[in-house]
């Protein structure tokens, strides 16, 4: 009843996908942590820059990421700026990631006993050293296990982008099953590829939060 | 390409359609996923065997699309002989998925009493039933609903996935609008605005949620009451020495 | 506070809308076809899910349709081609949003399609029949399928068809299609046709034959086909700065069709030859 065989041929375009979608998701990841340190300090900053900060977290994390990439995808067109569909799939993915990731590091740095700040300061380091050096190292400790997650849920969510024409992974097993009609066997192995790159960067993260447990123990 | 107000009227009547589907479905899988969660969240802390089981459902799930469980539950169940309609399916899916991120709020919730509280209660007479009805599940529901309420967000966004198995909720409606009038502006741009309006209206219910079960609890217990005061973050889930910072699935406001 | 946040999330969608739809004149171009030359390649739409027109084999879209563009496309040397392949739903508002130059997929001729795009000389037949599983004795002709669930493409010609007939099959029989499925891609219909949910899906037959060539043992087609004659068709936008390509793609379509290039790759994917109009785009029949 199961052929795993046929859906096993097709490995190497199946391969191919994962690399796309593996890519993709790491990019977005990577370009949005920036951007969503820029958001949460806008965010802060009281005033108009605040206010946008705002909405734009609000819009992004309240509306599903399906609806974002689409309008990324045909809206610009209609305003003259040619976007391709990996460019729209890039930007959809960042942007959104941006907001979640904005909170995060928000939570990451009310987490911190004010107490710190004014003591560093009492020390006479400068508003960026006491950032630089004291906050920063901290805040990208706490928010590990929760930047990991948010990387698992950007790299799942992605599943959605071929919706606008990147033949991602999700893409390549629907071409698949159109061929061989299989359509049991070749969803498990996609899922299969989902489920290891998803473990990747859940093992990454603790990796990454080993070290840093280290480097505690021996300061 | 030009915005066309008139072409929103027209399919206005089944656009809100399909937003009381979007809300059902919301609703029902959100309960549904909740109790499933606490099962097993409770499955796994009363047998050590459950454990191990129960942390693989948790990773597969969490750790593949949402759309894939879908295909795989409605494309692929047949062959195992597990033939649900598209709506079940649907259901089934969201709330087996919605289960796995709930049965570890649930588990983080469980740790946020401290077990000196329950020795205390007994040593006061109270029975068991007492104690978690009285002391323990008050503090439980206090913690675990901010997290809950972020969870039913993405529930939210994510049944939009459950247009791909013909079910006719607000995103199938809204590519059919964008079949037959072959315009997409209007009807994206909609759409997001009535899903955003969904999430902030979900917000809000678990905000009022949050206040009426904390309302007696003074002072607001170890900081995780509320979304936006500075002290909301410390989560009682974490290690004592190790403050820990929610994710997506754990944080998600909408204001 | 809540309305007052509603109502201004409100105003910002419709301000942008606006502003979208003020600034969306169209960009001064004066012919795409000069363009697509001097920039050296053409962005393509493809629902590549759609065999034997356009599938993927070996990461490559490949096809009838495929075959066809790439001998027109040969008359246009130095143009790469660029070939998107996306779901069906978003080909023709993409289309109309430019987000292509033009589509190759095959796109049933319809009246709205036909006011709303330029579609080409047709290139296969495109006439809607029925698929049903081998084993369901209870269809034997297209009446049968009154009070049967029926699937089909979500905003495709086959849709269209079907809702015709039901239309129909109401009014002479007073009892029409039980219900209408709509999928995302017509594999998904095969598949909820093979796990039983629906008893029917409503196809092109050039589409069914090469099916059931390779599934006969699962599928079967009802006789004869319920819809219209009607053809597909490939499609341009209908401003004036597309005319020259669409043209273009005419012409080519033209002459494979009276040289046999066309019955030659018929034969090749389809494993039979079609009568398809080689002088004009035929009226659209619904």
């Amino acid at each position: 009843m199961f052929d795993f065989v046929t859906a096993l041929s097709y490995v190497d375009q199946l391969a191919t996908g994962a690399v796309t979608t593996f890519t993709l998701s790491l990019a977005a990841i990577v370009v949005g942590c920036p951007l969503g340190f820029a958001l949460y300090s806008a965010k802060r900053s009281g005033g108009l820059l605040a206010r946008f900060a705002a909405t734009y977290i609000s819009f992004f994390r309240g509306t599903p990421l399906l609806v974002q990439l689409l309008i990324l995808f045909y809206v610009p067109p209609a305003l003259g700026l040619p976007v391709s569909s990996l460019v729209a799939a890039f930007l959809g993915l960042t942007l959104n990631t941006a907001a979640f990731q904005a909170e995060i590091y928000r939570a990451g740095y009310q987490s911190l006993p004010k107490g710190q700040a004014e003591a560093a300061s009492a020390l006479g380091l400068s508003r960026w050293q006491i950032h630089r050096l004291v906050l920063l190292p901290q805040v990208l400790r706490l928010t590990l296990p929760a930047l990991t997650n948010e990387a698992v849920d950007i790299l799942k969510n992605s599943a959605l982008v071929s919706v606008i024409a990147v033949t991602d992974l999700l893409r390549v097993g629907q071409q698949v099953t159109a061929v061989t009609y299989r359509p049991l066997e070749v969803y498990i192995a996609v899922a299969a590829l989902y489920l290891i790159l998803t473990s990747l960067i859940g093992l990454a993260g603790r990796f990454a939060e080993s070290r840093f447990k280290m480097q505690d123990a021996h300061r | 390409m030009s915005f066309d107000l008139a072409l929103l009227s027209t399919f206005a009547p089944r656009l809100l359609t399909g937003l009381g589907w979007t809300a059902s479905i919301t609703l029902v899988s959100v309960i549904a996923g909740a109790f499933w969660g606490l099962a097993l969240a409770l499955a796994r802390r009363q047998w050590r065997g459950l454990d191990l089981a129960v942390a693989i459902y948790v990773a597969i799930f969490r750790g593949t699309p949402l759309l894939i469980q879908l295909f795989l539950l409605y494309y692929g169940g047949p062959s195992l002989g597990l033939t649900l309609d598209s709506t079940t399916t649907g259901l089934v899916g969201l709330t087996l998925y919605g289960g796995a991120y709930f049965s570890e709020i649930f588990r983080a919730g469980f740790t946020a009493v401290p077990a000196g509280q329950e020795e205390a209660a007994r040593s006061l007479g109270l029975g068991r039933w007492l104690t978690f009805r009285l002391i323990q599940l008050p503090q439980l529901l206090a913690a675990v609903i901010p997290p809950i309420t972020n969870q039913s967000i993405i529930l939210l966004k994510e049944s939009a996935v459950l247009s791909v198995i013909t079910v006719p909720e607000l995103t199938f409606e809204t590519t059919r609008m964008v079949t037959e009038t072959f315009s997409v502006l209007e009807p994206y741009l909609a759409i997001a605005l009535l899903y955003w309006a969904a999430a902030t209206v979900v917000s809000h219910a678990g905000r009022h949620a949050e206040a009426a079960l904390t309302r007696h609890m003074s002072p607001p217990a170890s900081g995780l009451i509320s979304h936006d005061t500075p002290e909301a973050i410390s989560n009682p889930a974490a290690n004592k020495d190790e403050p820990h910072v929610r994710s997506r699935a754990e944080h998600h406001t909408c204001s | 506070m809540f309305k007052s946040l509603l109502f201004s999330r409100l105003c910002l969608i419709f301000v942008t809308g606006a502003a979208l739809a003020a600034s969306s004149a169209p960009p001064a171009r004066a012919d795409l076809l000069d363009d697509i030359k001097k920039n050296g390649k053409i962005t393509i739409a493809t629902e590549a899910r759609f065999p034997p027109f356009e599938f993927v084999e070996n990461g490559k879209i490949v096809g009838y349709g495929r075959d066809m563009l790439d001998l027109i496309m040969a008359r246009m040397p130095g143009v790469k081609v660029e070939q998107l392949d996306l779901p069906w739903q978003g080909i023709l508002p993409g289309l109309a949003a430019k987000k292509f130059d033009f589509v190759v997929t095959s796109v049933g001729i319809t009246k709205e399609r036909a006011d709303k795009y330029a579609l080409t000389l047709p290139i296969a037949d495109g006439t809607v029949g029925l698929l049903k599983r081998k084993s369901d004795t209870a269809i034997a002709k297209p009446e049968d399928i009154a009070g049967k669930v029926v699937g089909t493409q979500a905003g495709s010609s086959h849709l269209k068809t079907l809702q015709d007939y039901d239309a129909k099959l109401k009014r002479e029989t007073g009892k029409g299609v039980g219900q209408i499925k709509e999928y995302i891609d017509f594999n998904e219909a095969f598949a909820d046709l093979g796990a039983g949910r629906i008893q029917a899906v409503a196809h092109s037959i050039s589409n069914l034959g090469p099916l059931i060539k390779q599934r006969g043992d699962t599928f079967a087609v009802v006789e004869p086909p319920f819809g219209p004659r009607n053809y597909f068709s490939w499609a341009g936008r209908k401003e004036p700065d597309s005319a020259t390509l669409v043209q273009f793609f005419n012409e080519g379509i033209a002459e494979l069709n009276r040289s046999g290039k066309m019955k030659e790759l018929q034969q090749k994917w389809f494993g039979f030859a079609m009568d398809v109009p080689a002088d004009k785009v035929p009226d659209p029949v619904m």
